[in-house]
């Protein structure tokens, strides 16, 4: 009875320090810590355990630091930079393909338009609504992606 | 402006939700500073999950590179440290790969060349952390890294389980058991007082 006590409170003891336990177990283990030497010395080894853990202390190399450091800004700038191409490669993309569509699209739509009897008004805006405007704006979002984004922090 | 339409929106941007638009952004300025300021706790959980300070110092560079190339995998939802620490993770268990793929003679010659006093026992400061520092060494990965994000990166049992990829009740006997040899060790010291 005594020995499932004791086994009671290490693994009590082993769970507190590794997730935690709950009110109940916690006032438990205390009441049992307070009456029994062995398994206070067991509660305090574990708790020397982890300072002596705590207390490794790995020398860095400022040197090798500084390096990785210079490394990786640079290899950001360079994804940056390629990125930033990208972007412009792709507003400049869309003006092309959106003046090239837009004059094959223009006299289509005017010949649909006569088709239906539309006023020119009529279709002339709808055009620019649902064919310029998409075009333009992704250029735009594609050009001023960086101010959209966010500032430097 | 994001940043800007957040404050007039009243909504704090978290740390977690800061680096996530730097890093989406490749603002090389902020990273460097990131760099730096976690330089030192991925050194030592590389030397944790290696065992070797040489590698470590490698594989430190190359979580970096690979943090560029995933930025946009981190959205700022969840906490940085997880994240750095399983991408760090991942390298170091490719890198052993590679290495046992590498023949048994170079091998060899690569492990006498390399650290030949262990990493934990060099870092031990005082006579209890030299004794944990012995029984660290010859311990098992896993449960060393479980160690290390427990009690001194403080991460939750979640956060370790995204880390190394289990489960929270795995997580918890890992840092029991690892726990265990650390006491054992301590106790081998007592005992001989």
């Amino acid at each position: 009875m005594h020995g499932e006590l004791h086994e009671k409170a290490r693994r009590l003891w082993d769970r507190s320090l590794a997730e935690g336990l709950a009110r109940e177990e916690e006032l438990w283990l205390d009441g049992h810590a307070a009456e029994c030497a062995e398994c206070r010395e067991y509660g305090e080894l574990s708790q020397r355990a982890i300072q002596a853990l705590d207390s490794l202390s790995f020398e860095v190399d400022g040197a090798a630091a500084a390096r990785v450091e210079s490394v990786v800004r640079q290899r950001a700038m360079e994804m940056k930079s390629v990125e930033d191409r990208r972007a412009r490669v792709g507003a400049a993309a869309a003006i092309v393909l959106t003046i090239a569509g837009t004059r094959l699209a223009w006299p289509a739509a005017a010949w649909l338009a006569g088709q239906w009897h539309l006023p020119a008004p009529a279709w002339e805006m709808a055009f620019g609504t649902f064919w310029l405007a998409p075009s333009v704006l992704f250029g735009l979002v594609m050009l001023f992606r960086e101010r959209l984004t966010g500032e430097t922090i | 402006m994001v940043a800007a339409a957040m404050a007039f929106a009243g909504v704090e941007e978290t740390e977690s939700e800061g680096i996530a638009r730097a890093l989406r952004r490749k603002d090389s300025e902020f990273i460097g500073r990131l760099v730096a300021r976690y330089h030192y706790r991925l050194l030592r959980y590389l030397v944790y999950v290696t065992g070797r300070r040489e590698r470590a110092e490698d594989l430190v560079q190359e979580t970096w590179l690979r943090v560029l190339e995933r930025s946009g995998q981190f959205d700022g939802r969840l906490r940085f440290e997880p994240w750095l620490f399983s991408i760090a993770r991942h390298l170091a268990i490719d890198d052993s790969r590679r290495r046992q793929a590498v023949p048994e003679s170079e091998a060899d010659g690569e492990m006498a060349a390399s650290d030949s006093v262990s990493p934990f026992v060099a870092a031990a400061r005082n006579e209890d952390a030299l004794r944990v520092a012995g029984a660290l060494g010859e311990l098992e990965p896993i449960y060393r890294e479980a160690l290390l994000l427990r009690f001194q990166e403080e991460l939750s049992l979640e956060e370790i389980g995204r880390v190394v990829g289990a489960g929270v009740s795995t997580i918890s006997s890992r840092i029991q058991r690892g726990l265990g040899i650390l006491r054992s060790s301590m106790k081998g010291e007592n005992d001989a007082r």
